[in-house]
């Protein structure tokens, strides 16, 4: 990307005595004012990402430039960033405003203007009402509004989130969520989003990047990631997913046509793809049951299992020993266990993925 | 380029971590370890002549003192001393240490600041107050005679007997903590529990509550025995001066005969035996706690 | 039936604690009321009161010298753990290195050394370059007490701040210094506290190491005491006494409201 504000390239840290790196050539290019997530399962180094970002621990090799500026060396109080942890990490020995106003103390800001900032801050957070609590009455949802506000307050050139929701409760997580994203929009600030929670990332993100094992599988927008995922981990990781490994029989008008073990001829929407064998991937809200009408994709299996969820019904069906998990959103009462049920998809509802 | 500075990023944190280390190190090494190592050293030392000494390196001073039979007479006495205080300091602290253990009164905490604190009182303010109490005229021999008990004096100063009495009481809180440390096992709840099947008080305490806490009860005993053996002020102030033990002799080699190479392999023998009984500690521990 | 022989168990119970609380106590109790007492030959009970024993202590050269020279040594020997014991803690904490453990066992190895052998140790070094006698001598011997337990309070200080707060003061803008300054010294102020407090009255108190290495002019207070009642057990010692008591307590005090005495006593 050319106007890359925040730019990190070819970025490694190895630990001694791992084999594996805890990240490896990471290459990641931000744009101002865009909100990215790093989304991933534990130990995928996201985190690390995030803390070489923040200066907090030294990349073995790589580089990280903000604004052109390579900063890869910079130590951490002179990065001009603000982090927000899952922990919150508020100073306890502190008010809420001396919490708040200390990255400005640091930038020996004059007192007036402090004062000022500080309630700007607050405001903008909208517990201006709180600044001389202390910081042990503060719940859970405050603490964590009082640390980004302390966060924004030094305008840093980039906002680094740590999993900042991760210790509240679901309600509250929600609320923050939207708070997070309008004051990231209202100020325009470069942020980066370190998550676990796909919901999360997919909510807020104006670009996803998944990583597993220290590379990044895939960058691009929320929906992008979901509906085109590049491999199989990243179809896995995002969403839930029906994957079926097949033998390419032929191929025209765009539309391949897939041997599956136990489904028969599959077909589907595909650009032409090298090799003989191929994968197949269809979400489950994609699979109709009982379709109405014909689709490209016919087949017929038994209820293995359904969960009734309240706005959708999950149902696992056996179709000749490959099992085929579908979700319908109708009302009405669940499917039993060993109902025979016909099952489809267009060939528009599935998607090759690229290996 | 930056590969080089960058290692010297983490070059910097160990640094750092270095230097941090340094004021604390230096200060351990030359109050800690440097002066024993020069006392393994002096103990290899020979011997020529009253406060005379030849730079050597032979075992002569531990010959010495192993083939010395006073010696052998000071080192059972002092582990006799050792075991007999051990007993009577775990006897008498453990009522304590069982009701600190499960009270919930709310005077626990006073209750256990009074069962530790005397550990931060002076040793020899301690041993003067037993002095105080045990001396012929003193206030137990009084107290005894008025109660028409006994008709002459007991001797319970300048012989063992006061210097057992002293010690056990010294090395109360010793035990005490170690002991609370270790009860962590018998809860009120298994006791009722055991109670509610029917097992009266004393059945209860032997078949429960005792052996669970044994653990902490060998950790209270290994705690006091080796403060004991190597206990100095209580034996020559209690003692008056008759009862020698490891430590006493130690330190009238060091400073009255300036025996060092003497006083040294002592000291080297009595580190020794510090070693052989942790060890033993450590097994009898792990079969305790292994059952 | 069951609650007569509950009612029993607990008197019996209840007399076993108290009887060995009072033989806990017991010297504590007597030095101090004797120190208060008329008579010059320790009678107890007291019949008569005098605080003459306080008015001559304060008139006594020999003692006044010893506390002297033990409240000096106790101040010099507080600062001096206090800087070595605070960064090694920091570096024991908040840094991972090769060779940790062994460095946490080397700073806590000293408590499980007999103080005559280190007194011993302490008089042949301090000997061979000099230092017996005086106060460098002192501070050294000192120390080798004194450090495991400040390490070990700074620690448990330390261990109980997130580090996070200290890495949020970093990306704020803070220096290591003023983040250690700002953030980490007034959190880890309660170990400190129980540091220093325990710091000096195990100086204060200590009596063993410091016979084999005190000299004149350099005579602590414990030694003195110690050699007084070698050879006489008199109502001034007792009034002394209680004033090293006094101290304890105050030290006792300190350390139960900032840590626990429990928690920095307990081995382990």
């Amino acid at each position: 990307m050319e106007d890359a504000y925040l730019a990190l390239s070819k970025l490694t840290k190895t630990y001694p005595n791992q084999p594996r790196s805890a990240v490896h050539d990471v290459d990641i290019d931000v744009a101002r004012g865009e909100f990215i997530s790093l989304l991933g399962p534990s130990g995928c180094g996201k985190t690390t990402t995030l803390r070489m970002i923040a200066g907090l621990i030294a990349p073995t090799s790589g580089h990280i430039r903000v604004g052109g500026t390579d900063i890869t060396n910079r130590p951490v109080h002179k990065r001009d960033m603000g982090l927000v942890f899952q922990s919150y990490a508020l100073f306890p020995h502190m008010s809420v405003g001396e919490n708040v106003d200390f990255g400005l103390q640091m930038r020996r800001v004059a007192k007036s203007e402090r004062r000022r900032r500080v309630a700007d801050a607050l405001d903008m957070v909208h517990l201006a009402h709180l600044a001389n609590r202390r910081v042990s009455q503060l719940s859970g949802g405050q603490a964590q509004r009082i640390a980004l506000a302390r966060a924004l307050v030094v305008e840093p050139t980039v906002l680094l989130l740590d999993e900042p929701l991760s210790n509240l409760d679901a309600k509250l997580r929600e609320e923050l969520r939207v708070e997070i994203r309008r004051i990231q929009q209202e100020t325009g600030i470069t942020t980066v989003f370190v998550t676990h929670d796909q919901d999360e990332a997919l909510a807020m993100s104006d670009r996803l990047v998944v990583m597993s094992e220290g590379r990044v599988e895939q960058v691009g927008e929320p929906w992008a990631v979901y509906e085109t995922p590049e491999n199989r981990f990243v179809a896995d990781f995002i969403g839930r997913t029906n994957m079926f490994d097949g033998r390419v029989a032929g191929q025209s008008d765009g539309v391949l046509r897939l041997e599956v073990d136990g489904l028969g001829t599959l077909s589907v929407r595909a650009a032409r793809t090298g090799g003989a064998t191929a994968t197949v991937m269809v979400r489950p809200h994609r699979v109709r049951i009982d379709p109405a009408e014909r689709t490209a994709n016919e087949l017929k299996g038994r209820v293995v299992q359904s969960s009734y969820l309240g706005d959708v019904e999950s149902v696992v069906i056996d179709v000749n020993g490959t099992r085929v998990t579908a979700e319908r959103t109708h009302s009405g009462r669940p499917l039993t266990a060993g109902a025979t049920v016909a099952l489809g998809w267009g060939d528009a509802d599935a998607y090759v993925i690229p290996q | 380029m930056p590969t080089s500075s960058r290692s010297s990023e983490g070059g910097t944190r160990r640094a750092a971590a270095a230097a941090l280390l340094t004021p604390g190190l230096l200060a351990l090494g030359v109050s800690f370890v440097v002066p024993l190592v020069w006392l393994a050293r002096m103990s290899l030392n020979r011997t020529v002549g009253p406060a005379e000494l030849q730079p050597d390196v032979s075992l002569s001073s531990y010959v010495d003192v192993l083939t010395d039979g006073f010696m052998w007479e000071v080192a059972w006495h002092t582990l006799w001393l050792g075991v007999l205080v051990t007993v009577l300091a775990v006897a008498v602290s453990y009522p304590i240490a069982l009701f600190l253990a499960r009270t919930r009164s709310r005077l626990r905490g006073l209750l256990m600041a009074l069962a530790i604190a005397p550990l931060l009182t002076s040793s020899v303010v301690r041993t003067f107050g037993w002095l105080i109490l045990l001396s012929d005229d003193g206030i137990v021999n009084s107290a005894l005679s008025t109660l028409g008990i006994i008709g002459e004096p007991l001797t319970l100063t300048n012989n063992v007997t006061g210097v057992v009495i002293a010690l056990v009481e010294i090395m109360m809180p010793y035990a005490i903590l170690a002991m609370i440390a270790g009860f962590g096992r018998v809860s009120k709840d298994l006791e009722d529990a055991a109670g509610s099947l029917g097992a009266g008080r004393l059945r209860c305490f032997v078949r429960i509550t005792f052996p669970l806490s044994l653990p902490g009860v060998l950790t209270g005993a290994l705690m006091v025995f080796v403060l004991t053996v190597s206990a100095f002020i209580t034996p020559r102030l209690m003692g008056g001066g008759r009862v020698f033990v490891i430590a006493t002799e130690i330190y009238d080699q060091a400073t009255t005969t300036l025996d060092w190479p003497r006083a040294s392999a002592l000291a080297v023998l009595l580190l020794l035996l510090f070693g052989v009984f942790l060890v033993l500690y450590q097994r009898l521990f792990r079969m305790v706690e292994g059952r | 039936m069951r609650s007569l022989s509950e009612l029993i168990y607990r008197t019996l119970a209840g007399i076993v604690v108290v009887c060995s609380y009072l033989f806990l106590l017991a010297p504590l109790l007597v030095v101090f009321v004797l120190s208060f007492g008329a008579s010059p030959n320790l009678e107890f009970p007291p019949k008569d009161w005098t605080l003459r024993w306080y008015a001559d202590l304060a008139a006594n050269g020999e003692f006044l010298e010893g506390l002297r020279v033990s409240l000096l040594l106790g101040l010099i020997v507080t600062v001096v753990s206090l800087v070595a014991g605070v960064t090694a803690a920091l570096a024991l904490t908040r840094h991972r290195f090769r060779g940790r453990d062994a460095v946490i066992g080397l700073f806590t190895s000293p408590l499980l050394l007999p103080s005559v052998v280190l007194g011993l140790a302490l008089l042949l070094v301090l000997g061979q370059v000099g230092l017996v006698g005086t106060y460098p001598g002192l501070v050294v011997a000192h120390l080798g007490l004194t450090i495991p337990y400040v390490v070990r309070t700074v620690m448990m200080s330390l261990e109980a701040v997130d580090p996070s707060c200290e890495q949020a003061a970093r990306t704020l803008g803070a220096g290591p210094v003023t983040t250690f300054r700002r953030i980490t010294l007034p959190l880890i102020t309660p170990g400190l506290v129980a540091g220093a407090a325990l710091s000096f009255i195990i100086s204060f108190d200590e009596a063993v190491v410091s016979l084999f290495v005190v000299g004149t002019g350099t005579t602590t207070l414990p030694v003195v005491v110690f050699r007084y009642v070698s050879n006489n057990t008199d109502p001034q010692v007792a009034a002394l006494s209680v004033v090293l008591i006094v101290f304890s307590l105050a030290a006792v005090a300190l350390i139960e409201r900032a840590l626990g005495l429990k928690r920095v006593l307990s081995k382990g």
